[in-house]
């Protein structure tokens, strides 16, 4: 074992010991969950497995005594664990060349509802070897408790679409048959870019935040300001130049901050991220109502894109792929990323084109920053004060009628439209007039 | 008029469907070919079953399916049957009237002791059965018909619970009782609305009894090494369809044929516990099979536990295994999981040829 494995061995028990003093006595009930859990997350030649030993099991198999209290039985056994389950758990090729075995930090967890002592162990394959098809042998706790059982689960694997949301069973181990033959050749690269992908497109379509983030953007996108005030609908032109220009740089924000983070370069607490995702609604939302940083939107974007970044990479965070999974698990989900986030402006930018040309939408706008801006609002309450409100399960609840809220928009945008055009044609001419008149010009697009 | 035990069975097995909503019937019987479905058996609460659980059956339809389970199996067997019921309403109102562990557990030195209830088997977890609820009562038994009950055809026939599965596959008109679970916690006597129970008493006086015979070194020869916290083969195959998981240990301990002829009578009447639960039609061939001269020639006995203690079912830990040709019975003693300060059995009665009839192998 190198000396980074141990130095976190001992850290580990530090909290370990500290948790299990503070576990002593707090099972009292029902203990179900008996059998051994083995996570398997899969690279290319290596394997991060996580194992999760029920605690009292571990301690009958460690003392051979039923009358032994688990947490005294770890807690004198502590410096002793990393080499029993070097011991006892292992992988080789099928034609039985070993893996190297790594043991890197223990602890105990509370895993449902039991103890469990957890441990992630390192398997390397050796060279030239690959890491998708070896035979997996775990004797731990089975060596001596004849009943027990290891069940052993598929948590990562690019090749197969797995990222750690699910698990996928693979077998289980016992006294009579300790090993078990993983054969992960099945998975391609195109199918994990492929399931990868669909985690990206999930991500917007089921992350409420960024939706209305880019929603509330949105809303007064055609429009121009002038005098601190949005005023009237800008050419339709410079207002998709202005649409285009504003996704493409929250599109180069959030790149950049993902995959600054996914590959570990960088690494923030996930609170403060989604305190300033939440920010980052209510601001937009006040810039819809009147405007902060009229002809500077692509500049506010890049910067809160790479906020959103930062969030999108909590995914991709802690897949321990290697680097071409990596890359490709990056790429994936950030292209899965921007065709929602595309599909989301082509479905609703038009409506709000049409509808900002004919009458009301001061409403829509006015009341569309209201309700992002409250959400937002309640979730910096949250996610910063731990302020439990009703508004996210509100928001959250509305949003799952998103494509109802996309049918009666598109009916409002086209019957406002027309009877702009039927009641007050000549104000649409005033309009026209006054903006050549003035000689305003509008947005960012059109200012430079 | 039925007169053979599959007419009869057949015959109460119409007559409980005709009880039933077409919903009800719906969800009563799977698919005979839904291997999986067949293996959804447990000694855990709350766990994935298949079926009709009691709570929700109307007044006639309990009394049709107490009559059912009365042909299928003996007076012994039933009221095993309406012990485990008695048990897990008795578990109930102990569970839930203390709100805590109930006094004399070892509150406060650090949780359970190694080896209480728990699976001895049970879900994968994280296989999708979301959170296991510990819901004990008789409410919760369920009862499913796997194919359409037949003389001819085949079809299974599933009563369970915590602690309780009956898996009872007719081949043709031929019943095969295995796998089959009982447990029972408490293990002793217990009154539930002034009516005494003890599903498990004489299962277990019966193995005491036989291993009580045993001379000092038959008990040495038929010791294992290593710990036994339940049995062995419990739900192995849980929700698997397929026999891959049941994977008997290698055949260890005392050879009965090596036995006196009075402990032999002993090992018989043991077995007889377990098989003899089942109706005579379903039992007498297989009591034969299993106690023949041939099988007792590479039946063994053995046990596990605190070995100076001996064979003690009040010790946790305590273990007892007939293992046969065919036959596998195991009992575990292990400590209470509601009532604390008592070991309770698991069991579990196997044929290593005719589980589920031999009809999981696609």
């Amino acid at each position: 074992m190198s000396t980074a494995p141990a130095r976190r061995t001992t850290k580990g028990w530090a909290w370990t010991l500290g948790l299990a003093v503070l576990l002593a006595g707090v099972s009292a009930h029902a203990h179900l969950v008996r059998d051994t859990a083995v996570l398997l997350d899969l690279g290319e030649h290596t394997v991060e497995a996580e194992l999760q030993l029920p605690l009292d099991q571990l301690a009958l198999a460690l003392t051979g005594s039923f009358d032994a209290v688990p947490a005294e039985v770890l807690r004198e056994r502590a410096a002793q664990l990393p080499a029993y389950v070097r011991e006892h758990f292992g992988a080789s090729t099928l034609d039985g060349h070993p893996f190297q075995v790594e043991v890197g930090t223990v602890g105990v967890q509370r895993i449902q509802d039991g103890d469990c002592f957890v441990a992630h162990v390192t398997l390397r394959a050796p060279p030239g070897a690959s890491a998708r098809v070896f035979t997996l042998t775990d004797t731990l706790v089975l060596h001596q408790v004849m009943n027990h059982r290891a069940l052993v689960s598929v948590r990562r694997d690019f090749h197969t679409g797995l990222f750690g949301e699910g698990q996928e069973m693979v077998g289980a181990v016992s006294a009579q048959t300790p090993s078990l033959l993983i054969d992960r050749t099945h998975g391609s690269w195109w199918t994990g870019f492929q399931a990868v992908f669909r985690l990206g497109v999930r991500h917007i379509a089921e992350g409420t935040d960024h939706l209305l983030f880019l929603l509330v953007l949105l809303l007064p996108a055609s429009l121009c300001a002038r005098g601190g005030r949005w005023r009237e609908p800008d050419r339709l032109g410079s207002s998709l130049k202005r649409v285009l220009g504003v996704v493409t740089a929250f599109t180069v924000g959030h790149s950049l901050t993902l995959a600054a983070a996914a590959v570990g370069v960088l690494r923030l607490p996930s609170q403060p991220v989604e305190v300033l995702i939440a920010v980052s609604i209510l601001v937009s939302a006040v810039h819809a109502v009147c405007p902060l940083f009229p002809g500077r939107e692509q500049l506010v974007a890049v910067a809160f894109g790479l906020v959103h970044g930062l969030a999108f990479a909590t995914v991709l965070a802690g897949m321990g792929f290697d680097s071409g999974a990596l890359a490709l698990s990056i790429l994936g989900f950030n292209l899965g990323i921007e065709a929602m986030q595309a599909a989301v402006v082509l479905l609703v930018l038009p409506w709000l084109l049409l509808w900002s040309r004919g009458r009301g939408f001061t409403v829509l706008r006015i009341g569309g920053a209201a309700v992002g801006g409250v959400a937002a609002c309640g979730w910096v309450l949250e996610r910063a004060l731990g302020v439990s409100t009703p508004l996210g399960p509100w928001i959250e609840a509305a949003s799952r009628h998103a494509w109802m809220g996309l049918v009666v928009l598109a009916a409002m945008a086209l019957g406002m439209s027309r009877r702009g055009q039927w009641t007050a044609p000549s104000s649409h001419q005033l309009t026209a007039s006054r903006v050549m008149s003035s000689g305003t010009t509008c947005g960012p697009s059109n200012s430079r | 008029m039925a007169t053979t035990h599959i007419e009869q069975v057949v015959c109460a097995s119409n007559a409980f469907l005709a009880t039933l909503t077409e919903d009800q019937r719906t969800s009563l019987v799977s698919a005979w070919t839904d291997n999986v479905a067949k293996t959804y058996w447990s000694n855990l609460p709350g766990v994935t079953r298949n079926g009709l659980t009691w709570g929700t059956l109307s007044d006639e339809s309990k009394e049709a399916e107490l009559k059912l389970a009365a042909l299928v199996l003996t007076p012994d067997g039933y009221s095993d049957m309406r012990g485990a019921f008695a048990a897990d309403d008795y578990l109930n109102a102990q569970d839930g009237g203390t709100g805590g562990p109930p006094p004399g557990s070892d509150g406060g030195t650090g949780g359970p002791p190694p080896g209480g209830d728990g699976g001895v088997g049970g879900p994968p977890r994280d296989g999708g059965m979301g959170g296991l609820v510990l819901a004990y009562g008789s409410d919760n038994y369920v009862i499913a018909f796997i194919g359409t009950p037949s003389t001819t055809g085949n079809w299974m026939l599933q009563i369970g619970g915590h602690h309780l599965a009956y898996n009872v596959t007719y081949l043709n008109g031929t019943g095969y009782p295995t796998p089959n679970h009982i447990g029972a916690e408490p293990k002793g006597t217990f009154t539930l609305n002034g009516e005494s129970y003890a599903p498990l008493a004489d299962d277990g006086d019966a193995m005491v009894a036989l291993y009580g015979s045993l001379s000092a070194e038959q008990l040495d020869a038929a010791y294992l090494p290593g710990s036994y916290s339940d049995v062995v083969l419990g739900p192995v195959e849980f929700g698997t369809g397929s026999y891959s998981k049941v994977v008997f240990p290698a055949q260890a301990g005392v050879l009965v044929s090596t036995l006196s002829a009075s402990q032999q009578a002993l090992v018989t009447a043991a077995i007889k516990k377990w098989v003899g639960d089942f109706a005579p039609a379903i039992a007498d061939p297989l009591v034969a099979a299993y106690t023949s001269e041939d099988a007792y020639a590479h039946t063994y006995v053995s046990w596990a536990g605190t070995k100076s203690e001996g064979v003690n079912v009040d010790v946790n830990g305590t273990y007892m295994r007939i293992d046969g040709p065919r036959v596998w019975i195991e009992v575990a003693c292990q400590g209470g999981v509601v009532i604390r300060d008592q070991t309770h059995y698991h069991t579990l009665y196997r044929d290593k040829q005719t589980d589920y009839g031999n009809q999981l192998t696609p």
